[in-house]
C-alpha cells in the first residue's frame, strides 16, 4: 500500500516504522526536518518537509495514488483539514484523523471523517488501570473497527 | 444582523470596528485573552469574547445561534476552515466566509465549499487590471466563483461596435447588464448600439467568460 503520513512525532515516527518494516510504501511529512530523526536510520520511506495541508505537498507525497492516509500532527484542526483534503479532493479510501479534543471528534466523526480521540482511549485505559477493573474497555475506529480489551480477573477458582 | 468575527488581529479588529457603525450587531472571538481586552478596550459596540473560536461551546458563547454571518480571520487556515465548517453544517449560518492566508489553500478551501477572502489574490488582481487596456476583466465572483460580473472595455477594433444589441450573438449564460459611456450609465435594449470607448458590464458563467470576451472584443 502506498501510505501517507502527516506529523512525524512519537505516534507518526513509530507509525512510519512499522508500516514502513512490514513492506509498505511509506511517505510521511512534517513541518520540521529534525523531526525525521525519530525515524531512525533503517527507515526506508520517503520524508517531506513541509506543511501536511498544502496540496502541493500533497500531491508530491503521492496522494493522487494513495490508498491510506494518517493525520497525526499535533494540531487537531491541522489534522482535519488534512484528512478533508485527502478525503474529499483526493478520495483517498482510507483515511484516518488522530483529534485530542473529543467534542471535535465527535463532530467531525459526523461529518463522515474517521477520527480517532487518543485523549478519551488513554482516560478510559487509566480509569480500567486504576479500578482494576475486569470488565472491558473499548472504543471505536470509524464505523466498522474497534478495539476491545478484555482483563482476565485474578480470580484462582476460574478456569 | 448578527454578524460573528472569529480572530481578534488586525483584520478581526478593524472589520469589527468598520462593521459596528452600520446596522450590524457586531460579535468578536478571540483566543488570547490579552489580544481580547485590548479589543475589548479599543472597540466601541461590539461584544467581545475570550475563547476559542474552533470549540463549539464558545461559539455558542458568542451567539452562533443566532448569526446571519460568520467570517473567520485569523492567521491561522486550518483554523478559519474548521470555524467556517462548524458555523456552516453544525450551527447553520447562511453565510460563511474565510479569511486565506497563504493563496495556496484558497482552491482547497473552495472546493470544500467554503467562500475565500485572500489580500493576495485581490491584489494579484487589482495590479492585473491596471495593466490590462482594452479587455475583460472580472469584477466579482459571485457563487462561489461559478458566476460573474465582468467589464469590457471596447475599442475601435471591437466585433459589436455600431450593432444593435439584439443582433449580438451573446453566450447563452450572459446578459449585458449595463453600458458606461463617459459619465453616462446606459442600460442596454434591444436597439442600443454599442461606441468605441463605452465598458460593458455583463454577467455570465465561467465556462462562457471566454466565450463572451470572444463575441465583445473579438479573437485575440
Amino acid at each position: 500500500m502506498h501510505i501517507i503520513i502527516v506529523g512525524c512525532g512519537r505516534v507518526g515516527a513509530q507509525l512510519a516504522q512499522a508500516l514502513s518494516s512490514d513492506g509498505h510504501n511509506v511517505v510521511i511529512i512534517d513541518k520540521k526536518t529534525e523531526s525525521f530523526k525519530r525515524l531512525g536510520s533503517d527507515f526506508n520511506g520517503i520524508t517531506i518537509t513541509g506543511v501536511g495541508f498544502d496540496s502541493e505537498i500533497l500531491k508530491r507525497a503521492g496522494i493522487e495514488r494513495a490508498n491510506a492516509l494518517a493525520a497525526v500532527t499535533n494540531g487537531d484542526n491541522s489534522n482535519i483539514m488534512v484528512s478533508e483534503i485527502a478525503k474529499k479532493i483526493y478520495n483517498v479510501p482510507q483515511v484516518i484523523t488522530r483529534i485530542y479534543d473529543p467534542l471535535r471528534a465527535d463532530i467531525y466523526k459526523k461529518f463522515g471523517l474517521n477520527t480517532i480521540s487518543t485523549t478519551s482511549i488513554v482516560a478510559e485505559i487509566f480509569k480500567s488501570a486504576i479500578l482494576k477493573k475486569s470488565s472491558k474497555f473499548e472504543f471505536a475506529i470509524g464505523d466498522d473497527v474497534g478495539l476491545v480489551e478484555y482483563r482476565a480477573k485474578e480470580d484462582k477458582g476460574a478456569a | 444582523m448578527y454578524v460573528l468575527i472569529v480572530g481578534g488581529g488586525k483584520v478581526g479588529n478593524s472589520l469589527a470596528g468598520a462593521l459596528s457603525h452600520g446596522k450590524f450587531e457586531v460579535a468578536l472571538l478571540e483566543k488570547n485573552e490579552t489580544f481580547a481586552r485590548r479589543s475589548a478596550e479599543e472597540l466601541d459596540n461590539v461584544l467581545v469574547i475570550a475563547g476559542d473560536g474552533c470549540d463549539p461551546a464558545r461559539l455558542e458563547d458568542a451567539g452562533i445561534n443566532r448569526a446571519q454571518v460568520v467570517t473567520a480571520v485569523t492567521g491561522d487556515d486550518e483554523d478559519n476552515l474548521i470555524i467556517c465548517q462548524l458555523a456552516r453544517d453544525t450551527f447553520g449560518v447562511p453565510r460563511v466566509i474565510a479569511r486565506v492566508n497563504n493563496p495556496r489553500n484558497e482552491i482547497t478551501f473552495q472546493k470544500l465549499g467554503i467562500d475565500t477572502v485572500s489580500s493576495t489574490t485581490i491584489i494579484t488582481k487589482l495590479i492585473e487590471e491596471e495593466t490590462t487596456v482594452s479587455d475583460m476583466f472580472s469584477l466579482l465572483a459571485l457563487k462561489r466563483g461559478k458566476l460573474s460580473i465582468v467589464e469590457a472595455s471596447l475599442d475601435t477594433k471591437s466585433p459589436v461596435i455600431e450593432k444593435p444589441i439584439k443582433d449580438l450573438k451573446l453566450p447563452a449564460d450572459s446578459i449585458l447588464a449595463s453600458i458606461v459611456r463617459g459619465n453616462q450609465i446606459i442600460f442596454p435594449k434591444g436597439d442600443t448600439r454599442l461606441q468605441p470607448g463605452d465598458s460593458v458590464i455583463a454577467l455570465v458563467t465561467i465556462e462562457q467568460e471566454k466565450a463572451l470576451r470572444e463575441t465583445l472584443l473579438g479573437k485575440e
